[in-house]
């Protein structure tokens, strides 16, 4: 026990301020973003959207070590789109917590989009008729009828799409480094404790980000559920 | 009222947060596996460096490995150089060098094989002539403590019940077959690389081989009693000196050169201070306090 304790004094919590930083912020993208997407993505012809569908599920579907290393001959300095961000905008993806929060983005996108998408096509139809015969502007209607009713969906993408970007390593660690305090994440920093054999501070950073996940996952569900009067339960 | 509870239970979770972090001083603590090494080290007193440098940013890239070394020499480095800020990016060394071919700034490149090093060399990312093969490593072959193994050495392997084994690709497996080619078990007719976990089971009379896709795998496996025995790295065999006994160290005639070279990068965004801090920080590593530490972590020095 006093071990245990002695390890929480001394670790270097900066692991977990990058991981929920990371795992904030790209969820909050991935939202916004995976919603307008499969809004967009609903209106696309048939084999528009079945194209597009299937690139938008990719990074999902490639492992992430590899998913990772496209984002990085993507973003390099050393090639067009890369370095035309940094000289010109001065962004820098690589090596930088920007990294860590685009690797997460993109793997856990399909997630936040899917969720949204199969949600969207189940609201009824009717409702969306009765808002335009009672006048609702579309993005009244899109805002006040489609989303509430589609909460469920939204709400289960959102959180998938949280617990992912949280956990991400394999793309993280391509593009942004594992670097100690400034792209090391949780989940970086137990692969390096567990190589280096320390199991109990490898098992102490488990401990933490399940509790952290836990409380985060368990505070979505009762605020959606306090949210959304209209799940049916059967 | 639901509100108010997910409300209070989002603050309750951002507050303890908050309370848990409060302590830490980043890149001032330790692994705690290193904390008796590191009293010992810092006994050994540094050489003295003349002046303090300028404030600068040196980018360390390490093999994974090299971690828990890092963590007990940068403090050390800090003691006399406090403006020089080492950052590290620890990784296997594979994915280090894509990173640099990639465009990651990096000063420093300490890679656990000569290949990656080799590259850098030649497609012009390394600084001519900066390039120490500091460490050295050999292979050896262990079992978990009171295994009762009858294994004793490379020469008897076949008499394993089980081996764990590192498969071709991976830089320990591919040592383990050039020192099995070496003792006349496999018939040398191909690259050490490509003979198969069925053939070297073969070779071997039947041994069962659990083929790992790398070092760690074959250290748990043998840790955790699956198999009876493993090849790994001798630096590896330290994280699990508990619970492993060394059955053999295997020669480097057998093996050929383990070698942990470091080098200097071209940074094109380093400024002339952090050329210089980075330039200090090698010579520093090639110092007698350092290498102790190293030698701690069961590292072999070699130069």
């Amino acid at each position: 026990m006093q071990e245990i304790w002695d390890i929480l004094k001394t670790l270097d919590y900066s692991p977990l301020w990058i991981s929920l930083q990371t795992g904030l912020v790209a969820t909050v993208i991935c939202f916004f973003l995976g919603i307008w997407t499969a809004r967009s993505v609903m209106h696309m012809g048939k084999r528009a959207k079945a194209f597009v569908d299937g690139i938008l599920t990719l990074p999902m579907v490639l492992p992430p070590t590899v998913a990772g290393f496209f984002l990085l001959l993507i973003f390099s300095l050393r090639r067009p789109i890369g370095s035309f961000l940094y000289d010109e905008l001065s962004i820098k993806v690589v090596q930088t917590w920007l990294g860590c929060v685009l690797a997460a983005g993109v793997i856990s996108f399909p997630l936040m989009y899917r969720n949204a998408r199969a949600a969207f096509e189940q609201v009824d139809i009717e409702l969306i008729y009765a808002g335009r015969t009672l006048g609702m502007s579309e993005r009244a209607i899109f805002w006040r009828v489609v989303l509430p009713s589609a909460g469920p969906g939204v709400v289960s993408g959102t959180i998938l799409t949280f617990a992912r970007a949280l956990g991400e390593y394999g793309a993280t660690s391509m593009l942004a480094g594992n670097i100690a305090g400034k792209t090391g994440t949780i989940s970086q920093r137990i692969a390096m404790v567990i190589q280096n054999g320390d199991y109990l501070t490898a098992g102490m950073w488990v401990a933490i980000i399940l509790l952290i996940s836990f409380g985060i996952v368990v505070a979505m569900n009762v605020f959606a559920d306090s949210k959304m009067r209209n799940i049916k339960k059967w | 009222m639901k509100k108010w509870i997910a409300l209070f239970c989002a603050v309750l979770m951002t507050a303890t947060l908050g309370a848990c972090a409060a302590p830490a001083a980043p890149e001032a603590t330790a692994a705690p596996v290193a904390t008796e090494a590191a009293t010992e080290a810092t006994a050994a007193t540094p050489e003295p460096i003349a002046a303090p440098l300028e404030a600068a940013d040196v980018q360390l890239f390490i093999a994974a490995s090299l971690e828990g070394a890092f963590k007990e020499i940068i403090p050390l480095y800090n003691a006399t150089q406090p403006n020089v800020t080492i950052t590290y990016n620890a990784d296997s060394s594979g994915t280090l060098l894509t990173q640099v071919q990639e465009g990651f700034a990096c000063d420093i490149f300490f890679s656990a094989a000569v290949s990656q090093v080799k590259t850098l060399e030649e497609e012009g990312y390394m600084i001519a002539g900066s390039r120490v093969d500091l460490l050295a490593n050999k292979l050896a072959l262990i079992t978990r403590k009171g295994s009762g193994t009858v294994v004793t050495g490379f020469a008897d392997l076949a008499k394993a019940k089980s081996i764990a084994l590192a498969d071709g690709s991976v830089p320990a497996g591919k040592y383990t077959r050039q020192l099995l080619i070496n003792l006349g078990v496999l018939d040398g007719a191909k690259e050490a690389k490509d003979y198969t976990a069925a053939d070297v089971s073969a070779a071997l009379g039947g041994v069962e081989i659990n083929e790992c896709s790398n070092v760690s795998k074959v250290k748990e496996a043998v840790k955790e009693g699956s198999n009876e025995v493993g090849t790994v790295y001798y630096s590896d065999a330290y994280s699990v000196k508990d619970d492993v006994d060394i059955l053999e160290v295997a020669d480097t005639a057998l093996t050929g050169d383990i070698l942990y070279p470091v080098c200097r990068v071209n940074n094109a965004e380093a400024t002339a201070a952090e050329t210089a801090a980075a330039d200090d920080f090698l010579a520093f590593l090639q110092t007698d306090a350092v290498k102790a530490i190293f030698e701690q972590y069961m590292f072999i020095i070699n130069q």
